[in-house]
């Protein structure tokens, strides 16, 4: 095994497993004494992101991971540089494994993160938006759905509609289903968090669906499950990217 | 002989360079063909596909390690995990591997994990 593979490796089972420590020992044991284990990491980091590496949704996964372990530590990489520009914290991890559809499920009560009081002409204030007319004939597609895991924002459902070129674009309406119900919402209405940015909390055990009603396709089923943030069990969380189709 | 001690030296260095940065795993404290060290990568291995169920990647990185052995190391390394009480997350991660590859034994059932509900295949 490649010392790029083996550090993917270690920063993937930290991911996993949070366990700091043990991920420093794996690495410190197999590299020359005297270099820092987070050292090594960054420049692995680096190595791999100067591949194809980063062209594999779920190789962009675990490079991110040792992204996160070395930056924890402090350490910079040219990774940092490479990895793809996006905006925010949207992480794209491209799911081509669609989940089963939903299923019998308990119903829960749409739980929508409490926002701000803010019209939709948050839109026409951004001079970055595109005209009403504009959006009213484009079609979006799901560009990216991944989950994170964020002990600090468990079971969200973090939503950017972006233009091609990663303008957030506001105002944009967004519907969740799930057996039984439904609950839209508007991109936009946080701008602290980015024009093109909406939030949704969703309940662990239940199976969603997300669209932009009349303009996307259904994105695959998702739901929330456990999962471990820095040693911390907490619940997953799932971004979601769509994009113009052209 | 100046010469030669200069040779020796670059050449120490760029080994240690081509360790540190990149290339074939080693030069560290603790020998790669080492069982301790490949129980601890079959760990790793198995710990990551607990979480993404990826079994294709599983499988590559246990041929990386055992090659054709890879099932026979990996029942194995349970067998003797299980008779040393060897960490029991450990034990279950190796378990959730052996039963995606559809190698599970009477011996690991009790160390099944569940699956989330929403695991990816």
């Amino acid at each position: 095994m490649r010392s790029e593979e083996y550090a993917a490796l270690v920063a993937q089972a930290w991911s996993v497993d949070g366990d700091r420590a043990r991920a420093r020992e794996r690495l410190a044991a197999a590299i020359p004494t005297g270099i820092d284990a987070a050292r090594h990491m960054a420049e692995m980091a680096c190595r791999l992101a100067s591949t194809d590496y980063v062209n594999d949704p779920g190789d962009l996964r675990i490079l991110r991971s040792m992204q996160n372990f070395y930056q924890m530590e402090g350490q910079r990489s040219c990774a940092d540089t490479l990895l793809p520009a996006l905006d925010n914290e949207a992480v794209l991890l491209l799911d081509s494994s669609p989940s089963p559809r939903p299923s019998a499920t308990p119903v829960p009560p749409p739980s929508k993160t409490p926002l701000p009081t803010l019209t939709l002409a948050t839109r026409s204030a951004s001079t970055s938006q595109p005209t009403p007319g504009e959006t009213s004939v484009r079609r979006f597609e799901l560009a990216g759905l991944g989950v994170f895991c964020d002990a600090d924002r468990p079971a969200k459902l973090a939503v950017y509609v972006q233009e091609r070129d990663g303008r957030g674009i506001a105002a944009m309406a967004l519907r969740v289903r799930w057996q039984g119900g439904e609950d839209r919402f508007f991109s936009g209405l946080r701008p602290e968090r980015g024009q093109g940015f909406a939030d949704f909390t969703i309940e662990p055990g239940v199976q969603y669906v997300l669209d932009m009603p009349g303009l996307s396709d259904d994105s695959p089923a998702f739901g929330s499950a456990e999962c471990v943030d820095a040693g911390v069990r907490t619940m997953r969380s799932w971004r979601a990217l769509f994009r113009p189709v052209n | 002989m100046l010469l030669a001690g200069l040779l020796a030296g670059s050449l120490a260095g760029w080994l240690l360079g081509q360790l540190a940065s990149g290339g074939a795993l080693g030069g560290g404290r603790i020998d790669p063909q080492s069982q301790q060290f490949r129980d601890d990568l079959l760990v790793m291995i198995a710990t990551t596909y607990s979480d993404d169920r990826n079994l294709p990647t599983a499988w590559r990185r246990m041929r990386q390690v055992a090659g054709n052995s890879s099932v026979a190391m990996l029942h194995a390394t349970i067998e003797r995990f299980i008779a040393n009480s060897r960490n029991v997350q450990d034990i279950r991660h190796l378990v959730a591997l052996a039963e995606g590859l559809g190698r599970l034994t009477p011996a690991m059932q009790p160390f099944l994990l569940p699956v989330p509900a929403d695991a990816g295949p």
